[in-house]
């Protein structure tokens, strides 16, 4: 069981099933201290691991960074 | 694959070749799998399962050397104090809050809840930047299987950073 921030490599690599999370690079989980989002993440992951989705599935999961635009700047290389 | 909302990071894989090609490796291409791997279901409830923890954070014992870009494994106990080396993200925010991409604290209040049956006592962690990939899959990779096989593991979950 995988999490995946950016699913066009995960496509390539192919893991027996993944979760896909809109959240920056180094945040994975969430915003520091944000133990709610910490936790729901990991069980929406772990509870996909329970469902008979065929190999190579790669599940979009709800959760999506806000905060601000760390994200779209870590995609354009314009940011850690 | 199917998605529930866009996909923002499309156009990723060729931007970040482009950038690595240019300051590290000018030979750097993605790995690619014809097939998936396979899914072994879950044999038990998850709210029986151990899970073991893999990341790619670069994560370390405080004290021992980073794994750096070998590709290996390092093997840290839920209670050891950690310390964060990757070159590919903020790392002072994982040492303020190590559950953001290293979420043993984590695991541990599912497990606490009874969501999952219990968290693997040693947790794996790689530093996801290493560029030759055939590095990964000859150190880092037997050494994880191993430690998640050691530990009669019934979840893996692969966290990146």
């Amino acid at each position: 069981m995988s999490i995946t921030l950016v699913p066009a490599i995960t496509e390539m690599v192919m893991p027996s099933l993944s979760c896909f999370v809109a959240m920056p690079f180094g945040l994975t989980l969430g915003d520091e201290g944000d133990s709610a989002t910490h936790d729901a993440i990991l069980t929406a992951v772990l509870h996909e691991a329970e469902r008979p989705h065929p190999a190579g599935t790669i599940v979009p999961l709800p959760f999506r960074w806000t905060r601000d635009d760390l994200r779209a700047r870590q995609l354009r290389k314009e940011a850690l | 694959m199917a998605s529930a909302f866009e996909d923002d990071s499309r156009d990723f894989p060729d931007v970040e070749r482009a950038h690595l090609r240019e300051h590290y490796l000018p030979d750097f291409e993605w790995l690619r799998y014809a097939a998936p791997s396979p899914r072994n279901p879950l044999r038990v409830p998850l709210a029986e399962a151990r899970v073991g923890l893999v990341d790619t954070a670069g994560a370390h014992v405080t004290g021992t050397p980073p794994v750096g870009a070998s590709g290996r494994a390092a093997l840290i106990p839920l209670d050891a104090e950690v310390t964060f080396t990757h070159p590919g993200y903020d790392v002072e925010r994982a040492a303020r809050d190590h559950d953001v991409v290293h979420p043993t604290q984590a695991l541990q209040r599912l497990a606490a809840r009874g969501i999952v049956g219990e968290v693997a006592a040693t947790a794996v962690s790689v530093m996801g930047g290493v560029l030759i990939g055939q590095r990964l899959i000859d150190r880092g990779v037997p050494a994880t299987v191993a430690a998640m096989r050691d530990q009669q593991v019934d979840l893996a979950l692969l966290v990146p950073a």
